[in-house]
């Protein structure tokens, strides 16, 4: 039994991690924005360690478990986390900001995220993830204090409790109508009665919940907000950490807990991806903030990604894992080369300060090329690999026309990151930059690295994707 | 045998072409003169030997469309070819006084490939052979000609003829998949089967015949040699050969093929016209060149392809070459160039003129008045010294060129003495005066109507019809309505995405409404 | 797997490693255009080392693609790619490399050489890839990969004024790309078994009525949108005709052959039977855009969109050829684009000399010939050689060409051999212009000669031209 309660040490060190992030806050005199990086990169990678090897032990059946699909999705987040940390303490260093808050917050939210996946009942994932939306709402504190900043803080809060309060309602449905909490006591409930009116709208309240943390349309204007007005390493995690705990989750709801209500779910869904792809698309070209555009693209990858989900067989999911993985990879290598952008201290956050970095920074700039190519799915790179078999599924499943509109928005979609290319390549270096850490360049290379040897042999990705849907189901 | 003859004159071509010195170029020239007297020495001796031959190689060796290269050779081909030889001979001869030419050996490369070329157009049986030279001569033909607008009319008239012939041959090719000439004439082919009026008009406009005489003119800035060459062993001339060579295949099928004798007959007259009413010098010689091409389709189109024919049209194409040299002031040797002229008449009139050629009477007839007509306008003129040959020699040359001609057919009308005498008085009381006064009309001097109008025909329609098509398609459609229209719908978007996004409570409860309304059509709609 | 096989895959790699090399070559201002001229040289000579040894193991006599390679790239679902080669395929990869051999002179006049060369090599690396291909997935990999080199070397170093062109191109491209892409997917779902795909298979699948029709109407407009016929010249012509880099112009010049070549490949012998009505309409709006595009051509003052238009025609002419129901004369098109190319690469190599001087010297375009010979014999001998005078393979394959298509319809070629006179005229007259010297003074400033190692460079080239009328099979030494 206390090998049970030994699966928790992830969570433990992480916990442990927000204890000593205090303890030095207060105690410690001399602080530096390392300090807590050191203690971050620490605690997150002993977690990371712990739950690979903790990958198949769980307290109990109804709480709390660990499977070969949640300790990946964990460990996804968490190496993000490790990394998305790492990455910031650049940041933190040159702005010379404080940075308790920051890696306070991330880990707070990393271990509420941890316990939502892990979680196998509803008001234990509902609770984390309220709990969680707590904790963005303090990183997003960390704003400089300007007009508009304040407005999209309040904005996302606003939002954020709408949706959460959503889920809870919805939540709360399903408990009292079923008697249950516990996924497994809610399929075995749903099997035996079918599900009424007021349990779809219920489930489909948490998928809005779900959807609005992964910032998918029309839950997205939080997340809209956040890349905007928000300082980098803020916008890097909320952009990354989130979408892998949503997917997850969206995941494990959608195929096994809410199972007997698919049909109006997957359409849902579908309808939600069709809009997230269309806003993704248009939105990618309707502004001049890079970071705002990415996120526009990640948009519209998650929309792409919601409906391959909302597909019922396990090749479905499989495939949208695969594709949410080569996305995972290309839109953090896209942030990571934000973070070499700086210039007189300052990271650049409008498009027209790209402008010839080829000559300047000519890695940086090739590796943004490589990753927004990798985006768009254009071959040789990894992208094409996602598109193909997703256009593989949606043949197969006669779904034709989502086809012709999904390529349809790609077309529209690339004149957004054609911009970009064109402002790199084809004009003149109009700010000096300052010298990029050799971090990040490091952080770029691996991320290629990976990028071009799941070009070659797609084959291990896909066998461990089969693998961890094996396990789930 | 013929191989043999064919790679010594392109060695000797590629040898000589890329000599561009001014020195030594009297002895280079007799040189030339003396490598060409050699091969014809070798060639009159396989002819005297009468025995056919036949060398041959396959180019293209492909199952679908097979070419052979062959130099077949006869007594008719020896024939035509010691012609040609004898021709050249001429004209190293005459380049050794052209005083204008001062790259004579560059020149005497240019003969020896354009000798290569139509020893391969003369022995050859196929349509792609005949092809090939005739387009090859022309590229030969380009870089004699060292005048920019010359060759700007040169090069346009060639490549229609040579597009023709080639689209032609193509449709032959198409058609029967065969290229062997007598094949072909031996086939079925309809009878308004365009291939056919493409060789004919091929070959008429390479033989500058009316209209298309239009590309000969500017040479006349060119030298006598290379002039010589240009139209004694170059275009004009290739384009009787192909004619004589597809002769099998019109004569077969072509039901329009008399009805071409009027063009030729047309180009007759207006060549006569012309020598009156034009003052230069050098453009009379074109159209008497023009006379005497016309003539020779005349002859073919009438009387077909005999033995006749050929000694008939082989001591006139002498004479011609006389004709041309002889009428051009040098200044300097001249007399030396005019007698030359007449020993070479003379020596026309010895060989070939004891032919009978009785049933060639109308024709020749014709022939002949074009050609007197206009000697005896230059007799005229060179009497009362109207025109820049002010000299005893090219009166004597004139003369001499109209007994020769006279000579050359030696079945005289009997009336025709009558007209003769009639002629000499009407010179006596000078006519030609009405002419003469063209001379001054500029307008009647540069006159370029058939080009003009062959422009206006040819290129104008495409001209106009580009420039509308660019303005309304291309423009107008494509520019100002669809891409336009799209740009402006991406903007409208984007705008709408803008103020949706915007950080306002309506966007908030606006899009939460939209996730509502998702909702109900999930629940409630596919019901 | 022989060493043959192998030598396939080096054919791709070695332009790609020149690339990295080239990216990595010493910055400099002195040393950079040396250097990274030479590292392209260097791959690009060892590239037609490759290419004719490729040659010397050929079977000229067996049809197909020969030298067959396969690799797996995944087992769920089972998806392999291929590679092979022809003679076909072989011509005009070696005609591509003395493309880029000719051009690469010109790289040192540009703003950014480094990344001219380098784009250039990856260009290359992705069109010897496509060229290579010999199933469809890695057919549309590199069909569609060359884009992204193709789009920043048009707007980085092509000197195009107007931005929103580069981007219709690109755009208008990829959406052909995503046609196609969605049409291999198709293919490859319904084709259950495991095996490779070869694109010569494709044209043997049974496949329902409508589907077919579909499938076939995708592949025509995919491979189509390179192609500059009605409605896809527009963009490609603002493009082409705005280009002012030779080695630009002739890699940009190179997609609409892209186009063709597909079509030969996935149509090696006929159109199935349910697209043969799709191909009279494309035969329709093919010549109506060939006359259309050389008729602007004449009227057009701008050297370079005249050449453009003289490609498009004869570029017409070849997808013609190919769609024609006979497999025979495939061979005649690779040795016809061969000569083309290669004419073609050298008359803008040419009139990119002359453009700068006259830039350079603020000079007026009549007569700019007369005073440099070198120049003008090799732009009088390109220009007779492209307009169809026996000076190269162009002229008997084109007339075994055109011979098939007026068999198969008197009309279309007809209209055919009207556009190739036309922008023949069209060349010759800027011949004309340019070496008119009516308005020369004597003593006027002329524009320099090209150089006697260019001259000599390229004299070579027409001597290889002038073998290649005799057999083009003999260039490569076969």
């Amino acid at each position: 039994m206390l090998v049970k309660y030994v699966s928790l040490f992830p969570e433990a060190i992480l916990m442990a991690m927000l204890i000593s992030i205090a303890l030095v806050h207060i105690f410690r005199q001399a602080q530096t924005p390392k300090t807590f990086a050191t203690i971050s990169k620490i605690c997150m990678f002993l977690s990371l360690i712990l739950c690979i090897i903790f990958y198949n032990i769980g307290i109990n059946g109804d709480w709390y478990i660990n499977t070969t699909y949640t300790t990946f999705f964990k460990g996804l987040m968490l190496l993000g986390a490790l990394l998305t940390g790492s990455l910031a303490s650049k940041w933190f260093l040159s702005q010379n900001y404080s940075s308790h808050k920051y890696y306070f917050c991330i880990g707070f939210m990393v271990l509420s995220f941890c316990v939502s996946i892990s979680a196998q009942n509803l008001i234990l994932m509902a609770g984390a993830m309220l709990v969680s939306v707590l904790g963005s709402s303090y990183l997003l504190m960390m704003n400089r204090e300007v007009t508009e900043q304040k407005i999209s803080k309040l904005c996302y809060i606003q939002d954020s409790i709408i949706f959460m309060l959503l889920m809870g309602i919805g939540v709360s449905v399903i408990v009292w109508h079923s008697k249950e909490w516990s996924y497994s006591g809610i399929i075995a409930y749903y099997k035996k009665v079918p599900p009424q009116t007021e349990d779809i709208i219920a489930s489909c309240l948490i998928l809005s919940g779900i959807m609005s943390i992964i910032g998918a349309a029309p839950f997205h204007l939080q997340a809209v907000h956040t890349a905007k007005y928000n300082i980098l390493p803020v916008v890097v995690f909320m952009e990354i950490i989130p979408v892998i705990t949503g997917v997850a989750i969206l995941v494990t709801l959608f195929h096994t807990v809410f199972v007997a209500m698919n049909e109006p779910l997957s359409t849902m869904m579908k309808l939600c991806g069709c809009l997230s792809v269309l806003m993704g698309a248009i939105g990618a070209g309707s502004t001049l903030n890079i970071r705002k555009i990415y996120q526009n693209v990640g948009l519209f990858n998650i929309g792409i990604m919601l409906i391959l989900f909302s597909y019922l067989t396990v090749q479905d999911i499989q495939v949208g894992l695969i594709y949410f993985l080569i996305y995972l990879f290309s839109i953090f290598g896209i942030f990571s080369c934000f973070y070499g952008l700086c210039s007189h201290g300052e990271y650049i956050n409008n498009l027209d300060d790209l402008a010839g970095i080829n000559e300047t920074k000519p890695y940086i700039a090739a590796a943004l090329l490589i990753f927004s190519i990798s985006l768009l799915g254009i071959p040789p790179l990894v992208g094409l690999l996602g598109n193909l078999y997703m256009t593989k599924l949606l043949i197969a499943h006669q779904s034709i026309k989502m086809l012709g509109f999904i390529f349809f928005m790609l077309v529209v979609l690339s004149h957004g990151l054609l911009r970009i290319f064109k402002t790199i390549y084809f004009e003149k270096k109009k700010i000096n930059f300052d010298r990029a850490d050799k971090g990040v360049y490091f952080s770029l290379f691996l991320n290629i690295l990976i990028i071009i040897i799941t070009m070659i042999d797609p084959q291990f990705l896909i066998d461990d994707i089969e693998d961890i849907i094996h396990s789930f189901l | 045998m013929m191989i043999n003859v064919f790679l010594s004159l392109l060695c000797a071509g590629i040898c000589s072409v890329f000599y561009r010195g001014i020195r030594f170029q009297k002895s280079l020239t007799c040189l030339g003169g003396g490598i060409f007297l050699m091969l014809l020495l070798d060639v009159y001796h396989s002819f005297l030997s009468g025995t056919n031959e036949r060398y041959g190689f396959q180019w293209l060796s492909s199952r679908y469309y097979p070419v052979n290269i062959e130099f077949f050779a006869n007594a008719e081909i020896y024939e035509t070819f010691l012609l040609f030889l004898f021709s050249a001979l001429l004209m190293m001869i005459y380049m050794i006084w052209d005083k204008y030419e001062r790259q004579k050996f560059y020149v005497f490369a240019l003969i020896c490939f354009n000798l290569a070329l139509l020893l391969m157009l003369i022995c050859g049986q196929n349509t792609i052979q005949v092809l090939i030279s005739a387009c090859f001569i022309d590229i030969f033909g380009f870089c004699l000609i060292n005048n920019i607008p010359a060759r700007r009319q040169y090069i346009f008239y060639t490549l229609l003829a040579d597009m023709a012939l080639y689209v032609a041959c193509a449709m032959l090719w198409g058609s029967f998949r065969t290229n062997i000439i007598s094949e072909i004439a031996d086939r079925e082919i309809d009878s308004n089967n365009y291939a056919l009026w493409l060789i004919a008009i091929a070959t008429f406009i390479k033989s500058g015949l009316v209209p298309f005489q239009g590309y000969l003119m500017p040479t006349d800035a060119l030298s006598i040699s290379r002039r010589n060459v240009l139209y004694f062993l170059s275009t004009p001339v290739v384009g009787f050969l192909v004619f004589w060579k597809m002769y099998p295949i019109l004569k077969a099928h072509f039901i329009w093929f008399d009805s071409f004798s009027y063009i030729a007959s047309a180009s007759l007259f207006i060549g006569a016209g012309s020598i009156l009413v034009i003052k230069k010098l050098e453009i009379k010689k074109i159209y008497m060149n023009m006379i005497f091409y016309s003539f020779a389709y005349m002859m073919l189109l009438f009387y077909g392809d005999t033995a006749l024919n050929f000694k008939i049209l082989g001591s006139l194409f002498i004479l011609q070459i006389a004709v041309h040299n002889g009428l051009e002031e040098t200044k300097k040797k001249y007399g030396l160039v005019c007698l030359l002229s007449i020993m070479q008449m003379c020596a026309v009139i010895m060989v070939c003129g004891k032919v009978d050629h009785t049933l060639l009477q109308p024709l020749y007839l014709l022939y002949l008045s074009a050609m007197i007509l206009g000697i005896g306008g230059l007799i005229y003129e060179i009497s009362l010294s109207e025109n820049e040959i002010n000299n005893k020699w090219s009166l004597l040359l004139s003369v001499m060129i109209v007994i020769s001609i006279i000579y050359i057919s030696r079945n005289i009308p009997e009336n025709f003495y009558t007209v003769l005498a009639l002629y000499i008085i009407l010179i006596a009381i000078k006519p030609y005066r009405l002419f003469t006064r063209l001379y001054d009309s500029d307008r009647v001097q540069t006159f370029q109507g058939f080009s003009g109008l062959l422009y206006y025909i040819g290129a104008g329609p495409f001209l106009f019809l580009g420039r509308i098509l660019w303005l309304t398609v291309d423009f107008l459609i494509i520019e100002r309505t669809l891409l336009n229209s799209l740009a402006r719908g991406n903007e409208i978007l984007s705008r709408i995405f803008k103020w949706l996004h915007q950080p306002r409570l309506r966007n908030v409860i606006l899009f939460i409404m939209l996730g509502g309304a998702i909702m109900a059509y999930s629940i409630w709609g596919t019901k | 797997m022989n060493i043959s096989q192998h030598f396939l895959i080096m054919l791709i790699i070695a332009p790609f490693l020149g690339f990295l090399f080239a990216l990595t070559a010493q910055s400099t201002e002195k040393t950079m255009r040396h250097n990274v001229i030479s590292v392209a040289e260097f791959a690009i000579i060892t590239n037609i080392i490759l290419l004719w040894r490729q040659m010397t193991e050929l079977d000229l006599n067996q049809k197909g693609l020969q030298f067959l390679t396969q690799y797996q790239w995944t087992d769920g679902p089972v998806i392999n790619v291929a590679f092979g080669i022809d003679i076909f395929s072989l011509m005009i990869a070696l005609s591509i490399h003395l493309v880029l051999l000719v051009s690469l002179p010109f790289a040192k006049n540009s703003e950014h050489p480094k990344m001219l060369v380098s784009l250039s090599l990856l260009m290359l690396s992705m069109l010897m890839g496509f060229l290579l291909a010999a199933d469809i997935f890695s057919f549309y990999i590199f069909f569609t990969a060359m884009l992204i080199p193709a789009f920043i070397l048009v707007g980085m170093t092509g000197e195009v004024r107007k931005s929103r062109w580069i981007f219709r191109f690109f755009i208008y491209n990829f959406i052909g790309s995503v046609i196609l892409f969605i049409v291999i997917c198709a293919l490859s779902n319904y084709s259950k078994s495991t095996e490779t795909i070869l694109l010569s298979n494709v044209a043997g699948f049974r496949l329902p009525r409508v589907r077919e029709y579909w499938i076939w109407g995708g592949i025509f407009i995919a491979l189509l949108s390179r192609v500059p016929i009605w409605p896809f010249h527009y963009w490609i012509a603002s493009i082409s005709g705005a280009v002012q880099n030779p080695i630009v112009f002739m890699l940009i010049n190179l997609l609409p052959l892209t186009g063709v070549y597909g079509l030969v490949r996935f149509c090696p012998k006929a159109v199935p039977e349910s697209a043969s009505y799709l191909l009279t309409g494309l035969e329709v709006i093919a010549v109506i855009s060939m006359l259309f595009i050389a008729m602007i051509g004449l009227i057009n003052k701008d050297n370079r969109y005249k050449l453009f238009s003289f490609m498009t025609v004869y570029c017409i002419m070849f997808l013609l050829g190919a769609l024609l129901p006979t497999n025979r004369i495939l061979l005649n098109i690779g040795y016809s684009i061969f000569a083309f190319l290669i004419i073609i690469a050298v008359l803008e190599v040419l009139a990119a000399h002359i453009y700068y001087e006259q830039q350079r010297l603020d000079l007026n375009t009549y007569g700019i010939l007369c005073q440099a010979p070198r120049l003008s014999f090799l732009y009088s001998f390109f220009t007779l050689a492209a307009v169809g005078f026996p000076l190269s393979a162009l002229f008997i394959n084109n007339f075994v060409i055109l011979s098939y298509l007026f068999s198969y319809n008197f009309n279309l070629g007809l209209l055919i051999t009207i556009s190739m006179i036309v922008s023949s005229a069209s060349l010759l007259k800027e011949l004309y212009v340019l070496k008119d010297n009516r308005y020369i003074q004597p003593g006027s400033v002329c524009i320099a000669d090209i150089s006697k190692k260019l001259f000599w460079g390229l004299g070579i080239i027409g001597i290889l031209l002038m073998i290649s009328f005799y057999n083009p099979v003999l260039v490569l030494g076969g």
